[in-house]
């Protein structure tokens, strides 16, 4: 499914975190999203909408949503955070997961209601911290956590496209549940050896497919933002699809999940290779496999 | 917006194995019974048995839904999953794949954008309030928003501890598992359907009701401060109706139908009259359906409304009110107009 946004959604501010989180994921999420909104110099009470998408919620918790708890650290940091009077609030807060491309859905989500004029301000957040509760097998990812806010812009076009394809003939390729054995909780994630190579098939397999939908080319992306992960993605990608286009993504020695598209965002504007590139595809491949495409446009 | 928004079909999955609160109660280790089913109004309640969980719950939902539907699974354009429980091969909860893939796999639809949604019992009203805002405007033509709640392996937990009707796993012992799935569709803008759809969270009060996977037990464990969210929710409904119907043009008693989450027969009791002094006028009806299902948590109002459907007590043009009330603390209101549904279902009055 993919669609026009009339209006501009744009990026108003990132931030990004791999700080310790002795505290836990809901307050290593609240504490750099504070940070987005101060970047931005926008209050919490002018968000409409927080969505989290981080996949590991804080001690295997079912209910409530990770969002609300966030929601709750942002406003016990702004105390000041107005309410219209006579009213519940404006903001609804709630968790959207979709592997490690949620953030693609999310911001699908927000552009919908920033273009209906629900809502001015949509927070994204996102972060992984490896559980404490229970057995952990295989899991490899670094504490980090990551926010975007956006909101309507006039003069930008922003997030105009997006698209989703699913892949579940790979669905085993990788997964992550929790398991009751030997008498105790274990979360237990499995990845194949062919989940990269196939992440890297779908991924291409969904960018001809959006190219040939929209009429598009390669001739009309300046850059192609993407999720770290997995791990040797990018390499593989521009292998399969023989381009010149620029491939980047959030390089580092610690290993992103979930908040890897919003590092790798967060990467290309602190290069400024955003701010000269007019279309940027944001891609994010995860389990499913699911691969999510966001068509940017950075033209003044 | 450019359309409207209609509810096209609803369908449930309830398990055949029913448990009560009369064994329930024989089960807990205390000197006095606590009268849970003159409490909350139930009096049994659906659990899974072997080979049922999440997923089975939400894909025979999403089936019977189709099955009252004019639309065939292929042609969903976006499908929305929003249990809490996201449980699969029994007590094994699924992180990834989002289970919204596994349901669109299993219903026969390749094509539909999917994401699982979390909002606790709000979830469902979240997926809708979604999907309305992506109809109205044009983005899709339709979607299914499905739930399923394999949530009473809470109440065996509850069972070793509860030792009054404080005690903070107290309502845990009122739950029940269900699946519920609901397609909603576009129309012309201006035609009769889905009017308003209003929700926000209280953060501040996102501690007061928490549900997590244990290590100590299977099945997880939920921790209700059930005082202070009652009083908060008898404090804010108020509110959350009074800007629905604002929104809807609408006075209470142009109501027929009114909703709310089904926790206990006593907490919708007290907030009805505090609605009733309110607004100094009732809905056509406030309905339970509280005594043969217990709380399945996001499921509830569109499990409501399917036995109301069966029963053939609705009619074309009224009006029905879903109010949701979730830990978050969310609250919620939806607002529309019975019409050719009600007709699908039987109901020729």
């Amino acid at each position: 499914m993919e669609y026009q946004s009339d209006m501009g959604t744009v990026i108003r501010s990132i931030a990004i975190n791999n700080a310790s989180a002795e505290s836990g994921v809901a307050t290593l999420i609240a504490e750099t999203a504070d940070r987005c909104l101060q970047n931005a110099g926008v209050d919490i009470g002018a968000v409409g909408m927080l969505i989290n998408t981080g996949v590991y919620t804080e001690n295997h918790l079912l209910e409530p949503a990770s969002a609300t708890l966030i929601h709750r650290r942002l406003l016990d940091k702004n105390k000041q955070a107005k309410r219209k009077s006579g009213s519940l609030g404006n903001l609804l807060s709630f968790d959207l997961h979709n592997g490690g491309g949620g953030i693609v859905n999310a911001l699908q989500v927000v552009d919908g209601f920033i273009s209906s004029g629900e809502i001015e301000y949509g927070l994204i957040v996102s972060g992984d911290v490896k559980p404490k509760i229970g057995k952990v097998e295989n899991y490899k990812y670094s504490s980090s956590a990551a926010a975007v806010l956006v909101s309507k812009e006039k003069s930008k076009p922003g997030f105009i496209k997006f698209k989703t394809e699913t892949f579940p003939e790979f669905k085993e390729n990788i997964t992550s549940t929790t398991r009751w054995k030997d008498g105790g909780l274990h979360l237990v994630n499995k990845k194949s050896n062919d989940y990269l190579k196939n992440a890297v098939d779908c991924a291409a397999k969904t960018i001809q497919n959006f190219f040939d939908e929209e009429l598009l080319g390669w001739k009309d992306v300046d850059l192609i933002c993407t999720s770290q992960n997995p791990l040797g993605f990018v390499t593989e990608l521009q292998k399969k699809l023989k381009i010149k286009n620029k491939i980047v993504c959030f390089q580092g020695d610690i290993e992103i999940y979930s908040s890897g598209l919003l590092y790798s965002m967060n990467h290309i504007i602190e290069k400024e290779e955003f701010k000269n590139c007019v279309y940027v595809l944001f891609l994010t491949v995860g389990a499913g496999i699911t691969v999510s495409l966001a068509y940017y446009n950075n033209k003044l | 917006m450019n359309y409207g928004c209609n509810i096209e079909s609803i369908g449930i999955k309830l398990p055949d194995r029913k448990l009560s609160t009369s064994e329930i109660e024989s089960r807990l280790n205390i000197a006095n019974p606590l009268k849970l089913e003159l409490l909350t109004g139930i009096s049994n309640r659906r659990v899974c048995c072997e080979n049922e969980d999440s997923l089975t719950l939400a894909v025979d939902a999403a089936l019977d839904c189709l099955s009252h539907s004019e639309l065939k699974a292929e042609e969903l354009e976006m499908i929305i999953s929003c249990s809490i429980s996201k449980y699969v091969n029994g007590l094994s909860h699924c992180y990834e794949p989002a289970l919204s893939l596994l349901i669109k796999q299993e219903i026969g639809n390749s094509k539909a954008l999917n994401f699982d949604v979390s909002n606790a019992c709000a979830g469902m009203i979240t997926g809708v309030h979604i999907a309305n805002n992506f109809i109205k405007q044009g983005r899709i033509k339709n979607c299914l928003v499905v739930s399923g709640e394999y949530i009473s392996g809470l109440i065996g937990n509850a069972i070793k501890t509860v030792d009054s009707l404080f005690h903070p796993e107290m309502a845990s012992l009122t739950v029940g598992d269900a699946g519920a799935a609901v397609i909603l569709t576009q129309t012309k803008r201006g035609e009769a359907g889905l009017s308003v759809s209003e929700i926000s969270t209280l953060g501040r009060f996102s501690h007061l009701c928490t549900g997590v996977q244990s290590n100590n037990c299977k099945g997880g464990i939920m921790k209700t401060n059930m005082k202070k969210i009652h009083d908060l929710s008898i404090k804010n409904a108020p509110y959350v109706v009074e800007n629905a119907l604002r929104s809807a043009g609408l006075r209470m008693s142009e109501i027929d139908y009114l909703i709310p989450h089904q926790t206990a027969k006593i907490s919708i009791q007290s907030g009805a009259r505090v609605l009733y002094r309110y607004f100094n006028e009732e809905p056509g009806e406030i309905v339970y359906n509280l005594c043969e299902t217990g709380n399945t948590a996001s499921t509830t109002h569109f499990a409501t409304l399917y036995k109301y459907l069966c029963e053939k007590r609705f009619k074309a043009g009224d009006t029905v009110m879903l109010l949701s009330f979730a830990s978050g603390l969310t609250f919620g209101a939806i607002v529309f107009s019975m019409n050719g549904i009600s007709e699908r279902y039987g109901n020729s009055n």
